[in-house]
């Protein structure tokens, strides 16, 4: 799991559209492509299309119209292109409830990699690998009901880690976690995109994005309405308001920042409260000197 | 507490003229006092049969010989014409679960519990015969009808009782000793249909998942005085009901995405652990056996 950190095209989708019960346009002509290893937020107000859109990608429900790209091979309806396309797109439901199934840790995390037809000994190997990999080894025999939320959130990462998906999608990953444990996700997700992983997060937290995606896309009635680098999209107060977001904080004091100095503009933006301090620092002593 | 007065009741009527009066008394007093502070006093809300089964010790026998022995006991416990027979099993599966098998008494009488209260209900009305006049060892007259219990419905009952109580031991402690993935696979191995075995298991997990939901729902109407008096209880446990209903459906549905998200097609597979089946685990096995074989015989 040491592979450097590829940015080829992974999965695209072209135009497609998604209407619930023939009624609710959910998804109207999306077109978005992902690259392997890099880090995406889609950010979106409720009933945005962001669950829907993730379904469509991972293939649980087929587009009315538009097409669906793996690897730049067009995914057809056969049931091999299907399991291809499921097995290469992970996606992680919101509630670790609604997608645990097995009365064990080990059981649930190797409910996927039996579904892809492995050997027992390679569906071993890739628990294994996969409790590694979540730091939840010592939960090995546990009932996952009875797990705390983020230890949950863990297993529902590790079940799809063990399918060796090239792309995870996350619906809300940091929704009823608290603090500490929005931290971890936050470096499992790092570390899973420095291994080559697209990690894809659909979120309202915008701080949490603010601080890993490095490409932010904004949902608004089922299309998309931006799709540029975070300081891009958190810059535009248009997009904001049309998608019912807010700045991120830390963004919105980098700004100020900027706005009093200038010369700050050309600076990376900084992610963490450490390099915003950093930074701030440095007009301070600028200041005083 | 109705349980526990019709479970007196029923001991009363099975052991009239049978034991001593003290001695009946006491045993009626002390299984409903069981069964009454045994509902009111639980460790936890529920117990996971799964979860008790993934700590025991007997989890690292070989499944296929243990439920083989299990389902063989089972079979000998409801075929046998010897109440001795239910009466030695619940006494070996006890010893089995809690000393062999390291899980904790209130847990294994918890769960043993709910099936001993259901035995006993029902088992008035094997006891009782509707007569015009009064006959047998126990007669009751009610508008004119004469409840009785004769001598040969207190020997049948008494059967029926261990009969049953000896096959449900076996049944719960291969649900206390074999995870739920182990139990599959084995009735994979005997060839059973993938479809019951899927509802099986589904049916099984969503049995835990709703009863916490119910008690969650329970704690939330408990919380804003929804069960403050007989009348607004039955209100609230009809809505309770209703939404437990809803929200299974959308549950359900959720979930099936989920597997279908993990290329689920056919079949329910998780890991199994394999154990290898030891000498000294099919010798105690047959000799558990065939000791229940000598108790029934004899």
């Amino acid at each position: 799991m040491t592979e450097p950190k590829e940015q080829s095209e992974l999965f695209r989708v072209e135009g497609i559209s998604y209407r619930y019960d023939d009624r609710y346009l959910a998804l109207n002509d999306v077109s978005l492509s992902f690259r392997a290893g890099e880090m995406v937020a889609i950010l979106g107000s409720n009933g945005a299309g962001k669950s829907t859109f993730f379904l469509c990608c991972n293939g649980v429900l087929r587009p009315q119209s538009g097409t669906i790209f793996l690897h730049g091979q067009e995914v057809s309806k056969s049931k091999k292109d299907i399991t291809r396309q499921r097995q290469a797109v992970g996606l992680v439901f919101q509630d670790p409830d609604s997608q645990i199934i097995a009365g064990s840790v080990e059981s649930e995390i190797s409910f996927g990699p039996l579904n892809l037809g492995l050997s027992n000994q390679e569906v071993e190997q890739r628990v294994e690998e996969s409790l590694e990999q979540m730091d939840i080894v010592r939960y090995r025999d546990y009932a996952p009901q009875y797990l705390s939320g983020g230890e949950k959130k863990r297993v529902s990462i590790a079940d799809i880690f063990a399918m060796h998906s090239e792309m995870i999608l996350l619906d809300e990953p940091t929704a009823s976690l608290d603090p500490k444990n929005a931290e971890a996700l936050e470096r499992i997700l790092i570390g899973l995109s420095q291994v080559g992983i697209a990690i894809v997060i659909s979120t309202h937290d915008v701080d949490f994005a603010y601080r890993v995606a490095e490409r932010v896309v904004v949902f608004a009635e089922g299309q998309v309405i931006a799709d540029a680098s975070a300081d891009q999209v958190f810059a535009s107060a248009e997009v904001l308001s049309r998608a019912g977001l807010k700045q991120p904080l830390l963004f919105a004091a980098w700004q100020i920042l900027v706005r009093e100095n200038p010369s700050l503009s050309s600076k990376p933006w900084p992610r963490t409260i450490e390099q915003f301090e950093l930074l701030a620092a440095s007009v301070n002593s600028r200041a005083a000197g | 507490m109705i349980t526990a007065l019709l479970s007196l009741a029923f001991i009363w009527c099975l052991f009239y003229e049978r034991l001593p009066v003290p001695v009946l008394a006491l045993a009626g007093i002390s299984l409903a006092l069981f069964l009454y502070l045994n509902n009111r006093h639980k460790h936890t809300e529920f117990i996971s049969i799964d979860v008790v089964a993934q700590f025991s010790r007997l989890k690292t026998v070989n499944a296929t010989l243990k439920i083989v022995t299990l389902l063989a006991l089972m079979i000998v416990s409801v075929a046998s014409r010897n109440a001795y027979t239910g009466l030695f099993l619940v006494l070996a599966m006890l010893v089995l679960a809690v000393f062999v098998g390291g899980i904790k008494l209130h847990e294994y009488i918890q769960i043993l519990a709910l099936p001993v209260s259901f035995l006993l209900i029902g088992g008035l009305a094997l006891l009782f015969e509707v007569r015009p006049e009064a006959a047998g060892v126990l007669g009751f007259n009610v508008f004119g009808l004469w409840f009785t219990v004769s001598a040969e419905a207190q020997l049948s009952t008494a059967l029926v009782i261990a009969r049953s109580l000896g096959a449900i031991s076996c049944l719960i402690v291969i649900g206390m000793s074999t995870p739920m993935p182990e139990i599959i696979a084995v009735l994979r191995r005997f060839r059973c249909p993938e479809l019951i075995i899927d509802l099986m298991y589904l049916i099984y997990r969503y049995i835990f998942i709703l009863l916490a939901l119910y008690h969650e729902m329970n704690a939330a109407a408990k919380s804003r005085l929804g069960l403050k008096d007989y009348r607004t209880s039955l209100r609230t446990t009809a809505r309770v009901y209703s939404n437990l209903l809803a929200r299974s459906h959308h549950f359900a549905s959720q979930n099936f995405d989920a597997m279908e998200s993990r290329c689920f097609d056919q079949g329910i597979r998780f890991l199994e652990q394999r154990n290898n089946v030891r000498a000294y685990q099919v010798a105690v096995s047959v000799a558990l056996l065939l000791v229940t074989l000598a108790i029934t015989i004899v």
